[in-house]
């Protein structure tokens, strides 16, 4: 078995989707995360809020140094995730082509590293 | 004098398995074109069982049916080489890469051959078909024939039966 990263990357200062549009997906995901957990793939899921709210926190030269906004200045940013334990490649490709229909969005497939 | 076949002698210098090779060859092609549905393919498989009999007949005997043994060699090179062009191929490498992966493992050309043919350096290409290993290990790209369901329309063919 492989743990596997799912996540779904917004553009910022995107027009965000119509209220009923929004619904519908948050409704899909849900029955997306119903079935995962049923078949037991299921391991963690989460949206995020915007990057926004981020906050870096970095060690230099022995002093921590704390700073608002997220890591990378860049326009697409990590809106959510799910991690997910299957046996191989194309079955995570399987629900993540579930997954970009669900959250209207391309979905980044990404393996974990073996557990040591 | 003719050479009895499956003593020590004729087994190490080959002349048993061109005997199974006269013997059997058209009768395992045949059944192999029936499982694969595909003529060059079934040769292919067939000729690569014999040369598992010439490296390995010599130090473990005859087997009792060499037809049999023909055939079922056959069908699982086959299925190998079947299972390794799908992991090839795969759709998430990217299409040069799963030809650079494919013409290295199944058409057993080398790196210089290769990045020639692409006119690429060839540490270029050599770090292209590493990382591609490590893809297809680290992402767990499978290694098996994928089911009917998995392939386009037209593709599904008589040899699942009997894999």
């Amino acid at each position: 078995m492989t743990q596997y990263l799912l996540s779904v990357h917004s553009v910022e200062g995107e027009a965000e989707a119509a209220p009923e549009v929004m619904e519908r997906m948050y409704k899909d995901v849900d029955m997306l995360n119903a079935e995962l957990r049923e078949v037991g793939v299921w391991v963690f899921a989460g949206g995020l809020h915007p990057a926004s709210t981020a906050t870096v926190v970095r060690a230099h030269d022995g002093e921590v140094v704390t700073t608002d906004g997220p890591f990378a200045e860049t326009k697409e940013q990590l809106g959510g995730f799910w991690i997910i334990n299957v046996d191989d490649l194309d079955e995570a490709l399987g629900w993540a082509a579930k997954a970009t229909v669900a959250c209207a969005g391309p979905v980044e497939v990404r393996p974990f590293q073996d557990e040591v | 004098m003719r050479a009895q076949a499956g003593d020590a002698a004729t087994l190490a210098d080959g002349v048993a398995v061109a005997q199974a090779f006269r013997q059997e060859y058209g009768r395992a092609v045949a059944t192999l074109i029936r499982i694969l549905g595909d003529i060059s393919f079934a040769e292919d498989a067939v000729q690569d069982a014999f040369v598992v009999a010439l490296a390995t007949w010599p130090d473990a005997g005859l087997p009792p049916n060499l037809g049999g043994w023909i055939v079922t060699t056959a069908r699982r090179r086959a299925i190998d080489r079947l299972r390794l062009i799908v992991t090839c191929c795969h759709p998430a490498l990217a299409p040069q890469t799963q030809v650079a992966l494919t013409l290295r493992l199944i058409g057993g050309l080398d790196t210089p051959q290769i990045a020639r043919a692409f006119l690429l350096r060839e540490s270029t290409l050599a770090q292209r078909l590493v990382r591609a290993k490590r893809k297809v290990r680290a992402a767990a790209i499978p290694y098996r024939v994928p089911g009917d369901a998995e392939l386009p329309t037209g593709c599904e063919r008589s040899w699942r039966s009997s894999t």
